[in-house]
């Protein structure tokens, strides 16, 4: 059974179907793409999953247990986290703080002893940030702010790391620095799932891709049977710009 | 008499549910204006009993004042002044809080209330009683062997009028099918191509003159007062959360259970004793804590704030230096000073200390709490009743008592939105003015005890020059672990709850929690500054701690900058010093509240305050020291993001 199971979801707002009757999968130690037009629903499925929208119907499982009834901060300890489309950084605190947060919530309610400051450090050194580690992050570009996100994501200790658009307003070298961190992460175990609309980036990394168009899923497959997919080319040939 | 009891008990009955429907439908007429605006803005209007006050004695002024016809004092007040004053509000005021926190738009409102209640005075001085007749009075008619006077008949009357306006115009009109979109979903406003500050500007000058009605409707019935006029909204927010501050239907059913619960109330339920006296004005304070004990949980929304910079928090290096400066400048002007101003001064320093306490809840937190005098109350008490003689336990079960019930109030609002837990403090405030404070079990039929000047460690702080010291070393130490919890594990909690409460769930935070520590720390340092604040006028009574002085409390403690201890000791002193003024200009009545309002809506979405401004200006002139602030111009959203987009690129 893959660590995280999304049965059947919908979502309506008002007379809109931002998702019908989605069904995805990720699986720990992979990096799952899922990709898809403006508007698609990406960003409201992963808010489903971690909890800030409910859902008109279906499930969410991870790790074989139902979601439904869970706030997101319970789904948090469970081990999912996520990183935001429109970053939400604590701006006020420094890089290092930001990732302290996260770790020092989680040494508060884990069983398991906590080094906060030791984390930080670790986190720290794994997303590059070390040189900017006392610099408040609402005067950081946005590439670094991403990263500072990422970090506080991977100091929860998550098992499953949502990213939504976790290349947008990178440059190419951070870019590639990304995309070498996810690799690694996914090797250590990490279940990744990656919303993008760099469509080489998410081509390059996933293993297994899903497409969704105006709230539904149109395909699933590995990067090779999706490229190949007439519907997904249909799909993105109206939004071309957006899939550069 | 004659027999024939049933009919008796039935006719009763009527006549209580006639009279219930009345006030609900006053009610109910009130709500549905803070319902209007707060869904088509999305901002809640504190002051919106405030409005329907001011309007209710500008119609006193044309039609008993200066004998205007009454039909033609309505059309002008309703139709003109009203909406003029609502348009003027928007177009001023809350079109610059688009995309503010709950807190600055909070700021700004209590802003407005305290400066509408300050004007109100200013122009019609509250010494002097005023009277507003009711509407043909004394005529009335029987209806099924009710007496039903001309003015509940028109009540109701207008009551449905409304309704029926509303239904036509946002189920007919196009601007009120757009209205009504945001009524549903405010983003999807701009999406309908509708014009969001038309439609925001209308929206607040119908709220207005909905305001102005329920003002008139009700001042003769209760009375032609300042204070019970603006607590109005208080009943009409009670109201409106049965609608859940959205549904114009479920609003009117909320007004009409208020007001017959509490027509029944006063027919049938005869409670002796002072406890139970302000249990009928409390009423509508009880409903709304049980709505929210069953409103579902709020989903959290991903709000960009924008941004307010904070200062950086002092070292503890500063914070100690800054601690002892404080204590030897307060040590040598105490030598100076005759006693009056000692006390005067010293009022500033206990005024200081009870904005201290809004620091870590709304400075760092973000969190906004209109109760913080109503605390520093409950501390008076508990230092009155167990400080005897000085003694320190009662400053500590001033601190508890004040944690403990500060625990109590917060728990209903906690799952929901920062605006709730706003609007239970307020009401909560209005509760304890009417069954506590003013209870004779409390402050004791005289109306004040005495409350002694503390001692311990063997020294004796009941002079007024050693009291005043005493003051400055309790705010220094104060200001010091507020410091410390902010470099603290805790501290970074509330900031990040504060800069992004969205991230703070997903990475495992319970925001309910963290409120609720939060909180209860707020509340034991205001009931800590109350006790000591008692301890310097000597007694406590009914008058000290009222609700109303909760508000200019948090605007002061902004104006100086709620995000640090040097803010709130301007803040404090401010307060102090326009009592004074006050007592110098009695021909202006309400000062205070006329200068802090007017300061709050000018400068109140700037959290910084003055505290902020001064020390950018000693930095410009001592450049030496400007690594200490990332000094960041205030960006909205757009700028933001183009700031950020051009350092990537
Ligand atoms: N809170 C909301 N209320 C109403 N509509 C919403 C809300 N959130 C999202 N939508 C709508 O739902 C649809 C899906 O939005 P979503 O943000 O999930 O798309 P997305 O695939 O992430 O798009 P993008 O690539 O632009 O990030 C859109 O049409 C959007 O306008
Ligand atoms: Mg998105």
């Amino acid at each position: 059974m893959p660590l995280l199971q999304v049965d059947q979801v919908g979502v309506r707002f008002g007379g809109l179907l931002a998702l019908q009757d989605v069904d995805l999968s990720a699986d720990e130690g992979e990096i799952t793409g899922l990709i898809g037009p403006n508007g698609a629903g990406k960003t409201t499925l992963f808010n489903v999953i971690t909890g800030l929208q409910e859902p008109t119907g279906g499930h969410v499982a991870f790790d074989a247990a139902e979601l439904q009834k869970e706030k997101p901060h319970e789904r948090a300890r469970r081990g999912i986290a996520r990183t935001f489309q429109r970053l939400e950084v604590f701006g006020s605190l420094t890089t290092r703080e930001n990732i302290m947060v996260a770790a020092e919530i989680r040494s508060g309610w884990s069983k398991e002893k906590v080094d906060a400051r030791a984390v930080t450090d670790e986190v720290l050194d794994t997303v590059g940030l070390e040189r900017q580690a006392d610099q408040r992050v609402d005067t950081m570009p946005t590439g670094l702010a991403r990263l500072v996100e990422l970090g506080r994501a991977l100091a929860t200790a998550p098992r499953l790391l949502l990213l939504d658009e976790a290349s947008s307003g990178l440059t190419s070298t951070e870019t590639d620095f990304m995309a070498g961190l996810l690799r690694r992460l996914s090797a250590a175990g990490l279940a990744v799932l990656l919303v993008e609309h760099d469509i080489e980036f998410v081509m390059s990394l996933c293993t297994k891709i899903h497409v969704l168009d105006f709230g539904k899923l149109i395909a699933v497959g590995t990067p090779k049977e999706i490229q190949k997919n007439k519907a997904v080319q249909a799909a993105y040939l109206g939004s071309e710009g957006d899939a550069a | 008499m004659h027999g024939e009891p049933d009919e008796d008990v039935v006719t009763q009955f009527l006549q209580y549910t006639v009279l219930g429907i009345v006030t609900g439908a006053v009610y109910a007429i009130a709500a549905t204006g803070l319902v209007v605006t707060y869904s088509t803005s999305g901002i809640f209007n504190i002051a919106h009993g405030a409005i329907g006050m001011v309007m209710a004695f500008l119609y006193w002024e044309l039609r008993i004042n200066h004998h205007w016809p009454a039909p033609i004092a309505l059309f002008i007040v309703v139709f003109v002044a009203a909406p003029l004053l609502g348009a003027v509000i928007e177009r001023t005021l809350m079109r610059r809080l688009r995309g503010a926190s709950v807190a600055q738009s909070l700021v700004v409102t209590v802003g407005l209330l305290v400066l509408l209640l300050g004007v109100g005075e200013a122009i019609w001085k509250p010494t002097v009683a005023r009277e507003l007749a009711p509407f043909f009075d004394p005529k009335k008619f029987k209806l099924l062997g009710v007496f039903v006077s001309w003015h509940d008949a028109i009540t109701i009357l207008v009551g449905i009028a409304v309704a029926i306006f509303l239904y036509i115009f946002l189920a007919r009109t196009r601007i009120g099918i757009a209205m009504r979109a945001v009524v549903d979903d405010r983003n999807l406003l701009s999406l309908n191509g509708a014009q969001p500050d038309r439609v925001s500007m209308l929206s607040w000058a119908i709220g207005s003159s909905l305001a102005a009605i329920a003002g008139i409707l009700l001042a003769p019935k209760l009375q032609l007062n300042h204070i019970v006029l603006t607590l109005l909204v208080v009943n009409a927010y009670a109201a409106a959360m049965v609608g859940r501050l959205r549904s114009l239907p479920m609003t009117y059913v909320g007004g009409l259970i208020l007001g017959l619960a509490e027509s029944y109330y006063i027919g049938y339920i005869h409670l002796t004793g002072s406890w139970w006296i302000g249990l009928r004005p409390s009423l509508p304070t009880i409903m709304l804590f049980v709505v929210l004990l069953l409103l579902p949980e709020s989903r959290l929304r991903a709000a960009r704030l924008a941004g307010a910079v904070s200062p950086r928090v002092p070292s503890r290096r500063m914070s100690l230096t800054g601690a002892v400066i404080l204590v030897g400048v307060a040590a040598i002007v105490s030598q100076f000073l005759g006693s009056g101003d000692l006390i005067r001064v010293g009022q500033g320093l206990a005024f200081a200390l009870i904005m201290l306490s809004l620091v870590p809840l709304t400075g760092y937190g973000g969190q906004v709490s209109l109760c913080q005098m109503t605390f520093a109350g409950l501390g008076a008490f508990a230092m009155a009743k167990l400080g005897v003689n000085g003694s320190i336990v009662g400053l500590v079960v001033a601190a508890g008592l004040a944690a403990a019930v500060g625990a109590v109030i917060a728990l209903p609002a906690l799952r929901l939105q920062g605006l709730y837990l706003a609007l239970s403090t307020m009401a909560f405030a209005a509760l304890m003015d009417y069954m506590f404070f003013t209870n004779q079990h409390v402050f004791g039929n005289f109306g004040t005890l005495p409350v002694a000047r503390l001692k311990f460690l063997g020294l004796h702080f009941t002079g007024e020059k050693s009291y005043f010291v005493l003051l400055a070393i309790a705010f220094a130490g104060l200001s010091m672990l507020v410091m410390w919890v902010r470099r603290g594990p805790f501290g970074r909690r509330l900031s990040a709850m504060r800069d992004s409460q969205v991230a703070c769930a997903t990475i495992g935070m319970s925001l309910a929690r963290t409120k609720l520590v939060v909180f209860m720390l707020s509340a034991a340092m205001a009931g800590l500054a109350g006790a000591l604040y008692g301890g310097l006028k000597g007694s406590a009574g009914p008058i000290d701690f009222q609700m109303f002085q909760s508000l200019p409390i948090l605007l002061l403690a902004v104006l100086g900058g709620i995000t640090t201890a040097s803010g709130a000791l301007i803040g404090g002193l401010a307060f102090a010093f326009l009592g004074v003024l006050q007592a110098h200009v009695a021909s202006i009545g309400g000062l205070t509240f006329l200068l802090t309002g007017l300061g709050a809506v000018s400068i109140g979405r700037n959290p910084n305050g003055l505290s902020f401004m001064f020390s950018q200006r000693l930095r410009r002139l001592f450049p030496r020291f400007s690594a200490e602030t990332v000094a960041l111009p205030e960006p909205g959203f757009d700028e933001e993001v183009e700031r950020v987009a051009a350092s990537a690129g």
